[in-house]
């Protein structure tokens, strides 16, 4: 079996290639361009019994990699190296060990574009193919095979792709057959070209083959899986709607039934200068789509299903109850409508004052019964359960008071289910409110002080956490923060802790040093049935970003 | 000429892009248990299941069970161990007070990360799959059947002795290779006990737990270890060749001495691949 680590040898010859370009270019006038960037994140850590933080053997973990990315004219290649020794807590532990798990070359011209190697990939919304990278997560589904980019005439774009998917450090046993055709008709069709409405229609198939061993089911090898869009832009209006179908994919996030599934995302928004309106709805049932049919946890996703819900940024409504889509069945909703208050009025002040409002919510969808169990259910196509799974509302009132006080304030209320979202039993659904308040000031020129406080108030689960933050930044080089997060309102009076991190951090041109030392929470997270402690930490931390 | 193109790539498209649907039966034939009902001595390659669990692991019964249809399925084949370690094994709260976490579990699962990467999963042989020696439970038959009908490449004859009065334990152990092999080997005796039991959360129950729940094939220790001892000489073998080894242990008190059993395992030295099992009842 091919595995990451025994493609040393095809590394070497990648960096004898590089060198060999550099230098048989040297002497002429284009020799290339050659970019990268490189991160380090390496915590020490603590003992600390009292969050139950675990004795880390190592003392310290390391995450680090190096993108370097080689481009003349129309041939571009490139490699990352990555290094886990061994992987920071909190990461999945099958990245272990270091490797070159993303390598490719790729050559353009006006008309068509070949990858070979590792690429990145999205049809249409992605809801039956997206691969992407989020480092933060560790989430990783690479490509690894290859990729035709075509565009025979102008307004009509078709992609096709036969490949395999990185999962930590090998592949995943299943090849993804994939092809995409979009059409452009205000491109395509020169008539078209001064309208004031624009279409695109796009439609994509892919294709999974894994091979079938299991003695006790008949499984299919080929799972195909279809999706259609449409695109309909008019002046401010853009209605964006988006169907996909599954054939039958027993696997192990959706116990091994033989039903089809289904998904739809309808997304509309209309924007005026000082108004905006989004509309959105979504259904999921059983469309949980992988590369490797007994994969559980992350990893191996050959689809991409985001919650029809408002990413936050702020600490407590970003990581205590973040709503995570459920695939094998969903059925949600969105609506926000965002307003800027005119200068000069009374609310709107010199500056002017923006408003967002925001209502978010999904449920579960029904699951009747059927006769051959092994179908799985039945399930009503327009009509959600009455099991609630998440609900959003937020308001979020952003103002400038002068020039150099900006203040920021969130309203949150929130229903999470967190059985359902989290996989687990027995805590229920949990009923939240939450407020922050964000000011900004400004001392002197480049020197900015920022104090940002936020409440979370709730009965059930851990209770009610406050949370503050000072920082200060001296633009464009420093700043230090200090944050503490005080579940104040543990029903445990054990656990009701201080968890306190301060931070600082220097940039210098393309380099970026940041150190951090303090506590993190702990937390059970269940992804497809399997479920990981991700523990407590205790430590310092340092982190080096650096691009060129 | 732009027609031919958008035909040949319709073609292609139909070519490379394929959907089985399967109208059942969904479930195979039944199994090809060549063992059942012989009751002479048939020399089969035997393959170690091991299921690393926890009792405050609510998906856990799902992997369980998965073992069980494999053990339906082919029998005597299958030698399964239930690993408890990790997060999920440590004792909490008056339901969850049991400790069924060993050293020898311990230092398993600290070498093949099994508990850190979420529970339930387990190690099929402990072999590595594209890269992989964590196999989700999903996957353990297919795995299984990989191994299944190779033929074995060596036997482990395991006579126990028990004295229940010391509850003393002496094993001997014949091993007979089969065929030349080139490479070291190791032998361990681990101890398993059947069938023990004490709550289990499980998340498909509407109380969210089993309070009498049977564990099965639960690890209990080591007679020689996590990684017991090289085999022989451990330069390599050849077929015919007889080892003969021995162990002795006493079976501590709390112990359900009916219920325990030495799991025998031959494992490549280097790559830690098992090529044989046994499982002898010590009663």
């Amino acid at each position: 079996m091919r595995t990451i680590f025994s493609l040393k040898s095809e590394v070497v010859l990648c960096f004898i290639f590089f060198l060999s370009i550099s230098e048989s270019f040297a002497q002429q006038q284009n020799a290339g361009e050659l970019h990268g960037n490189f991160q380090l994140d390496a915590q020490y850590y603590n003992k600390d019994s009292l969050i139950g933080a675990p004795v880390v053997p190592e003392k310290v973990l390391t995450n680090g990699f190096m993108n370097l990315w080689y481009t003349r004219g129309a041939f571009s290649a490139g490699i990352r190296y990555e290094s886990y020794l061994n992987v920071m807590q909190g990461f999945d532990p099958r990245y272990r060990g270091t490797g070159v798990p993303f390598r490719f070359a790729s050559y353009q011209n006006e008309q068509l574009e070949a990858t070979v190697g590792n690429f990145y990939e999205q049809f249409g919304g992605g809801l039956i193919l997206r691969a992407y990278e989020e480092r933060g997560l560790g989430y990783d589904n690479a490509f690894e095979g290859v990729r035709v980019r075509y565009q025979p005439v102008k307004g009509l774009y078709l992609k096709g792709l036969i490949a395999r998917q990185r999962t930590f450090f090998s592949l995943s046993p299943g090849i993804v057959r994939g092809f995409d055709g979009e059409i452009n008709f205000n491109e395509l069709i020169s008539s078209l070209a001064d309208k004031k409405t624009a279409v695109i229609i796009g439609g994509s198939i892919v294709s999974r083959f894994q091979t079938d061993q299991d003695p006790i089911y008949n499984l299919p090898e080929n799972v195909g899986a279809f999706e259609g869009r449409m695109n309909i832009i008019r002046g401010k209006f853009n209605l964006l709607a988006e169907y996909g179908y599954k054939y039958n994919d027993p696997n192990a996030t959706n116990g091994f039934i033989y039903k089809e599934g289904q998904a739809l995302s309808i997304t509309s928004t209309y924007s005026t200068k000082g108004f905006g309106l989004l509309l959105a709805a979504k259904r999921l049932d059983n469309f949980d789509f992988r590369s490797d049919r007994t994969a559980a946890g992350i990893g191996a996703n050959i689809n991409f299903l985001p919650a029809l819900t408002r990413q936050h940024t702020y600490n407590l409504p970003a990581t205590i109850y973040p709503y995570a889509t459920q695939p094998n069945g969903e059925m949600g909703f969105q609506a926000e409508m965002t307003y800027k208050i005119k200068k000069g009025s009374k609310l709107g002040g010199k500056y002017g004052t923006e408003v967002t409002v925001n209502f978010s919510g999904t449920n579960g969808i029904i699951k009747r019964s059927v006769d051959n169990d092994t179908l799985g259910y039945s399930s009503p196509f327009l009509k959600a359960s009455k099991e609630m799974f998440f609900r959003d509302f937020h308001i979020e009132i952003h103002k400038k008071i002068n020039a150099n006080l900006k203040v920021n304030l969130m309203y949150l209320n929130w229903v999470y289910n967190k059985d359902v979202v989290q996989g687990l039993a027995g805590f229920g659904t949990i009923y939240a409110n939450m407020g922050v308040l964000d000011i900004s000031y400004k001392l002197a020129k480049r020197h900015t002080i920022r104090l940002e406080t936020q409440a979370l108030f709730t009965k059930q689960d851990m209770g009610s956490w406050a949370m503050a933050l000072l920082e200060y930044t001296f633009s464009p080089s420093w700043f230090v923060a200090v944050l503490d997060q005080y579940n104040y309102g543990n029903s445990n009076e054990t656990l009701r802790i201080h968890y306190v991190t301060g931070n600082t951090g220097y940039n210098y041109k393309g380099n970026r040093i940041m150190l951090q030392y303090g506590r993190q929470r702990a937390g059970i997270f269940c992804v497809g049935g399997v479920c990981r402690n991700v523990p407590a930490s205790n430590g310092l931390s340092i982190s080096i970003l650096s691009s060129f | 000429m732009k027609i031919k193109l958008l035909t040949a790539i319709t073609a292609t498209i139909i070519l490379l892009n394929g959907c089985d649907k399967i109208e059942g039966p969904y479930g195979n034939a039944a199994g090809n248990n060549q063992n059942s009902g012989d009751t002479s001595e048939t020399i089969l390659r035997k393959i170690l299941v091991e299921d690393f669990t926890g009792h405050t692991c609510g998906n856990c019964p799902r992997a369980a069970e998965s073992l069980g249809q494999i053990e339906n399925l082919y029998g005597d084949q299958i030698v399964a161990i239930a690993i408890h370690a990790g997060f999920f094994a440590e004792p909490t709260g008056a339901f969850f007070s049991e400790d069924y976490r060993t050293s020898v579990g311990n230092d398993l699962d600290q070498a093949f990360g099994n508990s850190a990467a979420g529970l339930p999963n387990g190690l099929i042989n402990r072999k590595e799959y594209d890269g992989q020696s964590i196999i989700q439970h999903t996957d353990w038959a297919s795995k299984t059947s990989e191994w299944i009908n190779l033929p074995p490449d060596l036997v482990i004859r395991t006579v126990p002795q028990y004295n229940p009065a010391t509850r003393e334990l002496e094993i001997s152990v014949n091993t007979t290779i089969l065929q030349n092999i080139e490479e070291s080997l190791n032998i361990v005796y681990y101890l398993t006990e059947d069938s023990i039991q004490s709550a289990q959360k499980d998340y498909s129950l509407a109380a969210q737990y089993e309070p009498n729940y049977y564990h099965r094939h639960v690890l209990r220790g080591s007679m020689n270890g996590a990684w017991g001892n090289v085999l022989g000489e451990g330069i390599g073998y050849t077929a015919n060749q007889e080892l003969n080894s021995n162990a002795s242990f006493t079976i501590p008190s709390t112990w359900n001495a009916s219920k325990i059993a030495v799991v025998t395992i031959v494992y490549k030295t280097g790559n830690k691949e098992v090529i044989q099992a046994e499982e002898t009842k010590i009663q």
